[in-house]
């Protein structure tokens, strides 16, 4: 007890303050998750009477009804999940090869660095983006969503500046007792940056979760829509009927921004049962490279 | 010490700039969705119905005598596949109706979807790769025009070349205007355009009608039978719908008029009668052309507007908000007046779920409502519009055998048997004829006396390209028309009701000028948006407004000079 009071943990005024101040900052970043799963289960009148809740004075699943009534939810959702794992395991091993290769003493390896790091910067405009795919066969195509995002030019950066942090010594004694390029890469290199290497792969698997542009400008068919794609029509469904004529026939009301946020909810929460099981290593990579020595 | 007193400064910084971002303009919105339904519900009635492509006759004792009524003639023998873009393709395809509709025409559809969000866009990545479907279906508006001409010219599309062996659809080519002005590039026909089959005494008016708490004027007394007021009036009850609070809402929670987001503001300057015409462009006193914005009826229109935003007449809120936020507000009673694309066939939607949640008790709680303008009191203005919905193209790749049955489908589709089949569905199944123009639909009807459609929540645009469906029909549930049936009848009647005539000319014009920055419709919009949430003098603000425009606008003016005659 008394350890405590004098020690390590003995607490000051100044701790209880920022105690307070983080909590509050917890709120603010907390709270629009929360009211975003409220919203989407009160019906329109309590929403619009209280847009800020609390706590919900009633519940109704008809947005979610309306959400998973869509028929193409359910197979979206599969193309996306698939589209995420395959996607993130594409760009990853791309861009961990390419990282390496950045790293290692090849000629022209200024040349190519520049060539990549000028796509960021500079496109080739849309209608020639689509001629491209076009010509490759890729026009209404899964592979379509996939394949033109090759690597992200800042991850490959970030994991080949950690490459060079992992020492010399290792590599080389490991090319001494006769291991090739790509056994130094997979069985030296990657176990040491295993946090960065999990961290970018969530960014991986999230970009490609949340996959629509390409989706809307290349595929052609509605059994290939990947999620967002779908949730984006289901939402401009529910405007449409909430604001716009409704013929003969009887429709269940709808209103949209509840509609929307059973959206995100349904969007988000795969990602977030996923995250607590990558947040280990998401924290060790994210401050990786932060400090030297 | 010293470094938890730099961590308490650091996170007090940023609480204030996330407080800040959060209270950031939301100028980045998402595009808001095109408001013209399928079904428009500005065609109130039926008008003689098309040709009947079967021949059949009415017989003598009521009974319908010839049962191959409702089928396609014709040699479909063989097969045709069609590629076409379509909205709600998820939808669309899968019904008994839709399958029967295939089988009838030999015909298969592989459809494109599109979306309200990335119509256009989509539209134009197709063309521009050279990757049109056989049937390109889009959401072309009179704006759009110079763009259309420069595919048609390039060669993107097929020529829709003489009709006259397809009635229906030569019929329909004659009485839509918007073919020859919009459509005809050089003499040759490119494009389709779907036409509203409007009742002839609505003259194409948009009609955007405000809907109000009927319910609530007849609770303050100030209710006025055929809900047909002035402007004064209406300002009246919005003063004592917020004093005297109707709904319970509470001292300040009640907003006067509240609207969809792309009504907001032009559509409350479009229904003022200032003036006759309300072209981008019109011609001053010496006969030069000059943006509408430079004339005094604009200017009037502008303080008319600001008067009431800023009188507290419209919610303050209107200025900002995206999505359906105006219309969440009236159903939830927080507003008395909703201005929208209020059709009856919305109406007809809003009663059963308006009633459903307890928002009111009976359709006759929420009307639509017409409002004289300002200058006369007395007169109803409306603004004409497109005579079409959509317009369809054919890809250059299509050959005669694809031409030949795509107008063989439409020709039908404009027909009575295809009235018909779009109302209900399948002869004999859905429908019984009992007349060459009127049909008894067979489906089982709910508590409320609507149709138990079989095919609720599914879609046939791929039946659109040739023309709207007339409403009201054999399918149409009723209330909302009977909501409008003294409106209608003022329309039709009265002497003070007004159509600014849609100018065609201006508005097809293609000069490089004109092409490229039209009205500065945007500009003004923001603008007229600036004013509003300022309190400085209006006549001030327009006119250094006006000077800063006059160098924009000079050049476009000076080419409708010297073009357009």
């Amino acid at each position: 007890m008394t350890a405590t009071k004098k020690g390590l943990y003995r607490k000051e005024p100044l701790d209880y303050i920022l105690l307070v101040l983080l909590s509050l900052i917890l709120i603010l970043i907390l709270y629009p998750f929360y009211n975003a799963v409220l919203i989407s289960i009160v019906p329109q009148n309590d929403y619009v009477r209280a847009p800020l809740m609390l706590w919900p004075s009633r519940v109704e699943s008809t947005n979610y009804k309306f959400v998973f009534d869509s028929p193409v939810l359910l197979r979206s959702m599969a193309t996306s999940a698939v589209m995420m794992v395959v996607g993130a395991i594409y760009n990853m091993l791309l861009t961990v090869l390419f990282a390496y290769a950045m790293t290692r003493p090849i000629p022209g390896r200024n040349f190519f660095r520049f060539i990549m790091v000028f796509t960021m910067y500079f496109g080739g405009g849309l209608i020639p983006y689509y001629l491209l795919i076009k010509a490759l066969g890729l026009l209404d195509n899964f592979w379509s969503m996939v394949l033109p995002t090759v690597i992200s030019v800042t991850y490959m950066l970030i994991i080949s500046n950690s490459m060079n942090s992992v020492p010399s010594e290792l590599t080389e004694s490991a090319a001494m007792d006769g291991a090739g390029e790509i056994r130094i890469l997979f069985q030296i290199m990657l176990p040491l940056l295993l946090p960065i290497l999990a961290t970018f792969t969530l960014y991986y698997a999230v970009e490609r979760w949340n996959e629509w542009y390409s989706a809307m400008l290349f595929i052609k068919s509605v059994d290939k829509w990947p999620l967002q794609y779908a949730l984006r029509k289901i939402i401009s469904d529910a405007n449409f009927i909430s604001t716009q004529a409704v013929t003969g026939e009887y429709r269940p009301p709808t209103y949209g921004e509840g509609i929307k946020m059973a959206c995100i909810v349904v969007t988000v929460f795969p990602l977030m049962a996923v995250y607590p099981f990558l947040q280990r290593y998401f924290l060790t990579g994210l401050t990786a490279g932060a400090v030297k020595g | 010490m010293k470094k938890r007193l730099l961590i308490i400064v650091s996170l007090a910084v940023a609480s204030v700039m996330l407080f800040s971002a959060c209270g950031a303009n939301n100028s980045g919105a998402a595009p808001s969705d095109p408001v013209v339904a399928a079904s428009d519900g500005n065609a109130a009635a039926s008008e003689s119905a098309a040709a009947d492509s079967g021949g059949e006759a009415a017989a003598s004792d009521g009974q319908y005598e010839n049962p191959g009524y409702g089928y396609p003639v014709g040699d479909f023998s063989e097969p045709v596949t069609i590629s076409m873009t379509v909205l709600d393709a998820e939808k669309t395809g899968n019904t008994a109706r839709d399958k029967w509709l295939f089988d009838q025409f030999n015909i298969k559809f592989e459809l494109i979807p599109v979306t309200w969000g990335d119509w256009l866009e989509k539209v134009r990545v197709m063309v521009a790769g050279d990757d049109i479907p056989d049937i390109l279906w889009w959401d072309m508006k009179i704006n759009h025009t110079a763009e259309f001409r420069s595919w048609a010219q390039a060669g993107a599309f097929r020529e829709i070349g003489d009709t006259a062996a397809y009635p229906n659809l030569q019929a329909l080519r004659e009485k839509t205007v918007s073919m020859e002005k919009m459509l005809t590039v050089d003499g040759k026909l490119y494009g389709w355009s779907a036409n509203r089959n409007n009742p002839d005494w609505l003259d194409n008016a948009y009609y955007p009608m405000f809907a109000y708490r009927r319910d609530w004027a007849q609770a303050l007394n100030m209710y006025k039978e055929g809900d047909q007021y002035t402007w004064a009036e209406v300002l009246a009850m919005i003063d004592a719908v917020k004093q005297q609070d109707p709904n319970g809402n509470g001292a300040g929670n009640t907003f006067g008029m509240v609207s969809e987001t792309w009504a907001f503001p032009g559509v409350y300057m479009s229904i003022l009668d200032y003036s006759e015409t309300q072209d981008s462009y019109v011609k001053d006193a010496s006969g030069k052309y000059t943006p509408y914005f430079t004339t005094d009826a604009f200017r009037q229109e502008l303080k008319f507007l600001a008067d009431l935003y800023r009188g507290g007449y419209i919610w303050k809120d209107q200025i900002a908000i995206s999505g359906s936020e105006g219309l969440d507000n009236f159903k939830a009673g927080r507003a008395f007046m909703y201005l929208g694309n209020n059709s009856p066939d919305w109406f007809s939607g809003q009663y059963a779920s308006w009633v459903e949640t307890g928002s009111i008790d009976s359709p006759d709680a929420l009307a639509p409502m017409i409002i004289f303008g300002p200058v006369t009191n007395t007169r109803f203005t409306l603004v004409q519009t497109e005579d079409y919905w959509t317009v369809a193209n054919f890809s250059h790749n299509v050959d005669d055998k694809k031409y030949e049955r795509i107008l063989q489908l439409w020709d039908w589709y404009a027909s009575e048997d295809g009235r018909a089949y779009r109302v209900s569905g399948i002869p004999g199944v859905d429908y019984e004829r009992v007349s060459d123009t009127d049909i008894n639909i067979l489906w089982t009807k709910t508590a409320d006396g609507l149709y138990d459609s079989p095919y609720r929540d599914t879609a046939n645009n791929f039946a659109t390209p040739p023309c709207l469906v007339p409403s009201p029909n054999e399918g149409t549930n009723m209330t909302g028309y009977n909501a409008f049936e003294k409106i209608f009848e003022f329309i039709q009647t009265s002497p003070d009701y007004f159509v600014r005539p849609l100018n065609w000319d201006l508005n097809t014009f293609n000069g490089e000028q004109f092409s490229q920055y039209g009205s500065f419709s945007s500009e003004r919009d923001e603008f007229i948006k600036t004013v509003l949430a300022s309190s400085d003098d209006v006549d001030s603000m327009l006119d250094q407004w006006l000077g800063e425009m006059a160098p924009k606008w000079g050049p476009v003016a000076a080419e409708l000079d010297e073009q357009l005659k």
